[in-house]
């Protein structure tokens, strides 16, 4: 291998954080999106259960390469703005993470007992107070390991935002391979980078869930 | 009497007003206006353009884009995008033109506009120095695989020249080059120019197939339904070309004498 | 309807090489699960060895493809390899690179369905005088193989969508033909919904025929 491999880790380090950023940045935009999807698949109303199960059947049915193209190719045509590949990339990878993400916290809102409910409709708290205090918290640590999933699945699916030219770590390396002659190798230091990123995430992931466990016992009015 | 002035000035109003050209060229008008023309480039394709180290763009499209800018009265204002970022930039009037080694087709053509042309090149077939195939003519074989960059003209020059061999479409030059130095391709088909720059950079390890293939016209491209400013762009097209103003530029950035 | 049809004419002489795409798309997502599956097997039993360094070397195994994109997988496989000797076309590299791919997860399935076969089984099998591989073959992989069916349906679907990616290394499959055509004829919206529409069946055939072939495999279960 090259000694130019070392002389572009400062490169590679600070497109590693660019992948990070955008994969982090769909992630939350995808939580935001997949909350709501979330309410709507729980909610009363069939017509919301109808379009959330549409949204998702799409992505499942649907490669997310293929929207990333159409958002990077055909939005600007059709509704006459201009999109960087960063935008474009981070409204593709957003939307998936939020179809991916909607079926978790369902589960979790749904995951937490009857009793909660309706222990907490007694004492009189509102809608709001009831999700924050009482839902969310115990929701969480059921979300919380498909989460780390999701997370480390957009980290590699990031990497789709190099074929329309944005500069993260995948294109970084293909954009080196340019520079020098045996810039092929760098492919490989790039794969490493990327298990080792992911990796990492999936430990640390462990890591905080097991602490949650501890944490996070259920207060009063616990298993129905 | 206060009526009748009253009237009759409404009218001369209402005449003045009608008689204002309707709604004329928009692109013209709002370049003319404003003082600049916004020109979108491919950033990083020397020496068509290219970054200097103080962070300025210099080159040969620079250069044009600077002087059609001068004859028109107004400055020059340059931005980025890449070979897709071309046709959307124009179609959603965040640029004016397009001087950004842009091959003129009718297809293309479809949806902008393109001025007269200012380059003339051709498509060459590069391959390894070490390769067993002599002409273009070899190269026409379904043992042969060729490559090119996806949405291109190399499509039609691959169908046209070697409708024989195999296809193999990437997502850009980069990858196509990849594919031939890895020798998953036996041959790539890039414009000329490109060529030289790659046959530069790395020694001696590729050659460029001497036959020229399909003829591409590089062309200013802007948004399609502004016949004034098409008017003036290819006004000064032509006299930049008969001038030999377009020789000498060419000659200062490529080294060598223009193609006819 | 008039509409429609020249909305859409442009695409016309495209559709002919969309069905060949769709061809190539199917074909090779069936290549990679078959491959995935045979890769899956082995290093499933390579993670429940009883030698240590078989274990670990299973886990890396798993670990490292998990954690690596697709596309950097097929990139290191198509313009890498050859470099070291080993070239594949982009077929083949596509197939390969997938395989690899889907073998981490089809491995973790696999796993959970060797160990829900009961204990009593094994035993029962060495007291009739099977070998082990007798016994692997007629009463473990059966039941593995009834155990992993629903998730493979799920799995077969991810790897039609993961196949868009072959693209990158000049197959030509349904999402490079959306990019070939949409960037000849700029109809990146229709383009867009047709190549959409294709994936959405595939996926639709593929579980159909999962359930009807999952139907007449197991009938007696129910």
């Amino acid at each position: 291998m090259d000694s130019t491999v070392f002389i572009y880790a400062g490169v590679l380090l600070k497109a590693m954080g660019t992948t990070i950023w955008l994969s982090w940045l769909a992630l939350l935009i995808g939580a935001l999106g997949g909350f709501i999807l979330a309410l709507m698949q729980t909610s009363r109303f069939r017509a919301l259960r109808i379009v959330t199960l549409l949204y998702t059947q799409f992505f499942v049915s649907v490669p997310v390469l293929i929207v990333l193209f159409f958002c990077y190719y055909g939005l600007p045509r059709l509704f006459d703005i201009e999109i960087s590949s960063f935008a474009a990339a981070t409204i593709a990878l957003a939307a998936h993470a939020s179809a991916m993400l909607s079926a978790v916290i369902a589960a979790g809102i749904t995951s937490v007992g009857r009793g909660q409910w309706e222990a907490a409709q007694v004492s009189g708290m509102t809608y709001p107070q009831l999700m924050r205090h009482i839902i969310m918290p115990q929701a969480a640590q059921v979300i919380l390991p498909p989460f780390v999933g999701v997370y480390i699945r957009l980290v590699k699916e990031s990497s789709i935002a190099a074929l329309i030219g944005y500069v993260e770590l995948t294109q970084t390396g293909l954009l080196i391979r340019e520079s020098t002659h045996a810039g092929l190798a760098i492919i490989g230091v790039v794969a490493l980078l990327y298990f080792i990123l992911n990796y990492s995430i999936s430990l640390a992931g462990g890591a905080l869930e097991r602490r949650l466990k501890v944490a996070g016992r259920p207060p009063l009015g616990a298993r129905q | 009497m206060l009526k009748n002035t009253f009237a009759a000035l409404a009218i001369a109003a209402l005449t003045v007003a009608a008689s204002a050209p309707s709604h004329a060229d928009e692109a013209l008008d709002s370049v003319i206006k404003r003082g600049t023309v916004r020109i979108v480039t491919l950033g990083s394709l020397p020496p068509f353009t290219q970054l200097t180290p103080t962070g300025e763009m210099e080159g040969y499209e620079i250069d044009i884009g600077n002087r059609l800018a001068k004859e028109l009265g107004v400055k020059a204002e340059f931005a980025v995008t890449d070979s897709a970022g071309r046709v959307a930039s124009l179609q959603t009037k965040k640029a004016d033109l397009t001087i950004a080694d842009f091959t003129r087709t009718v297809q293309r053509s479809t949806v902008i506009a393109f001025s007269d042309p200012y380059l003339i090149t051709y498509q060459q077939a590069m391959l390894m120095t070490d390769s067993p195939v002599k002409t273009s003519a070899d190269l026409n074989d379904a043992k042969y695989r060729v490559g090119f960059n996806r949405g291109g003209v190399g499509e039609k020059t691959v169908e046209k020249w070697f409708p024989n061999a195999q296809k193999s479409r990437y997502a850009g030059n980069a990858d196509a080059l990849s594919a031939l130095l890895a020798g998953q391709v036996d041959a790539i088909v890039e414009d000329a120019y490109y060529n030289a720059e790659i046959i530069q950079k790395y020694d001696g390890k590729v050659r460029q197939l001497p036959e020229k293939l399909t003829r591409l016209e590089i062309a200013i491209a802007m948004p399609a339904g502004n016949p004034d400013w098409l008017r003036v762009v290819n006004l000064w097209i032509e006299q930049f070309n008969a001038s030999g103003e377009n020789a000498e530029l060419f000659k200062k950035w490529f080294g060598v004498e223009m193609l006819k | 309807m008039e509409f429609l049809a020249g909305q859409l004419r442009p695409i016309y002489p495209y559709l002919g090489e969309l069905y060949s795409a769709a061809w190539t798309t199917l074909v090779l997502s069936l290549g990679a699960i078959v491959a995935a599956l045979v890769l899956g097997t082995i290093v499933a039993f390579g993670r429940v060895s009883a030698h240590r360094l078989v274990r670990i070397a299973a886990t890396f195994y798993v670990e490292f493809l998990r954690n690596i994109p697709l596309l950097v997988l097929l990139y290191f496989i198509y313009f890498l390899l050859p470099a070291l000797g080993l070239r594949f076309s982009p077929f083949v590299s596509a197939l390969i690179g997938m395989a690899l791919h889907e073998s981490a997860y089809m491995t973790e399935i696999l796993r959970a369905g060797l160990s829900a076969v009961p204990v009593g089984q094994y035993e029962a099998a060495q007291s009739q005088g099977m070998t082990r591989f007798q016994l692997q073959r007629h009463i473990v992989l059966p039941q593995v193989f009834r155990t992993i069916y629903v998730p493979l349906g799920t799995q077969f679907t991810m790897v039609i969508i993961a196949s868009s990616l072959a693209s990158a290394i000049s197959v030509d499959e349904v999402s490079g033909w959306m990019q070939t055509a949409g960037a000849d004829t700029f109809r990146f919206f229709d383009v867009f919904l047709i190549a959409a529409f294709v994936y959405v069946v595939l996926c639709q055939l593929v579980n159909l025929l999962h359930t009807v072939v999952g139907r007449l495999l197991f009938r007696a279960k129910g």
